[in-house]
């Protein structure tokens, strides 16, 4: 039985010595095969590598910063160093507009405002957030703020982070507001980026 | 308040330079400016061989090599360090490769496309001999079934254990030994007697 093809590479690279298959001293075959299997790794060795231009380096580099800009560009804004690490800030961006939204609601409750049912609500994909702000987001920073960070809000996060217990829970927290409710939002999100 | 720091500012490349390969991980994830710069720079040379390898031109490979990178950087967040950086952009560029090869049949640049080599010390003749035995090599291993082809350059070229490559390639070692005899096996039917 000749020597497996694992046993001859071994063979030819020098990794098993010769002298160690004793087949191998009576099989012309199996000594043929490592003979070629040399042969062939003298030649591939052997084959330069084509230099492209010296300038092909930073070219290239170029190439894949484009690539990289490109891709990160939608989410630049996220990454200041005011926000920290991506996964950190979802989830503080999580706490922060929940927690807005329940303060709010906390404040309707107590002042005996008639507040909506849970059926419109901002949800963790994002598009219902523009409900919260509406149009105003377009001429208000501190709406259009918390409509980008409910826009990035992770459901998941939000449950391991213990604001509720189910991937639901966000849905039942938030509420569809009247423009009055707005105003208000609108100026405690004022008076807590004054203070930041 | 911190400021963003830019490329330009050669303190901030200094001591990018000076980052363990874990922390300049960590310094992309963070979004810190030049890092990823700098992941390329550092592995842009074997990244394109390994394509060049694969692909047996200078256009492709240029491509695949930013892919490579472009993907790298949008995995990072997965790196775990239970490889060096070089073996997982490796894994990658296989991947690359393997997926754009089963697409597109490759095409070897004839000899007056392929770029610069220095042959300042060898003569007319002997360099155009050495060119076109590289080139029906190169040829050769380019026409290689994909496995083979991705086992005989990891482990000619890139100099990786067999162990490596069973880890890029997701297969055991006795398959990478199989498939590197089976490689070398073939390049010898192609070249036939042309390669001593």
């Amino acid at each position: 039985m000749h020597l497996s093809a694992d046993r001859l590479v071994d063979i030819a690279e020098g990794t098993r010595a010769e002298t160690a298959e004793p087949h191998l001293q009576r099989c012309e075959a199996c000594r043929r095969q490592v003979a070629e299997l040399r042969a062939m790794m003298t030649a591939a060795a052997g084959v330069d590598m084509p230099e492209p231009s010296p300038l092909f380096w930073e070219h290239l580099s170029e190439r894949v910063r484009r690539d990289v800009a490109a891709e990160a560009a939608p989410r630049r804004w996220l990454d200041a160093p005011w926000l920290g690490a991506s996964t950190a800030w979802r989830v503080a961006a999580t706490v922060a507009t929940v927690a807005i939204v329940a303060v709010l609601l906390g404040r309707m409750t107590r002042e005996g405002q008639n507040v909506p049912p849970a059926s419109t609500a901002f949800s963790a994909a994002g598009d219902d957030a523009l409900a919260i702000a509406g149009q105003d987001a377009a001429d208000d920073a501190s709406l259009a703020l918390v409509a980008d960070l409910a826009a990035q809000m992770d459901a998941e996060a939000a449950v391991e982070s213990g604001l509720t217990d189910h991937l639901g829970g966000l849905d039942e927290l938030v509420v569809t507001l009247t423009a009055g409710e707005r105003g208000e939002l609108r100026r405690l999100l004022k008076d807590e980026l004054a203070k930041s | 308040m911190s400021r963003t720091r830019t490329d330009a500012e050669p303190v901030a490349s200094t001591e990018l330079a000076e980052l363990s390969e874990a922390a300049l991980v960590a310094a992309c994830l963070a979004g810190r400016a030049g890092a990823f710069d700098l992941v390329v720079e550092r592995h842009r040379r074997p990244v394109y061989q390994l394509c060049y390898r694969f692909v047996g031109n200078h256009e492709d490979a240029s491509d695949l090599s930013q892919d490579v990178f472009l993907r790298a950087y949008r995995g990072l967040g997965k790196f775990r360090g239970q490889s060096t950086l070089a073996t997982w952009l490796y894994r990658i560029g296989v991947n690359v490769c393997l997926n754009r090869v089963a697409v597109k049949a490759p095409a070897v640049e004839p000899l007056d496309e392929q770029q610069h080599i220095d042959t300042r010390n060898e003569s007319a003749a002997a360099r155009l001999l050495r060119d076109e035995r590289a080139t029906r090599v190169r040829k050769a291993i380019v026409e290689l079934p994909r496995k083979q082809r991705a086992t005989l350059i990891l482990r000619m070229y890139h100099e990786m254990s067999h162990q490596d490559i069973a880890n890029v390639l997701g297969s055991s070692v006795g398959a990478v030994k199989a498939n590197f005899f089976h490689a070398l096996s073939n390049l010898k039917k192609q070249l036939g007697d042309e390669v001593p």
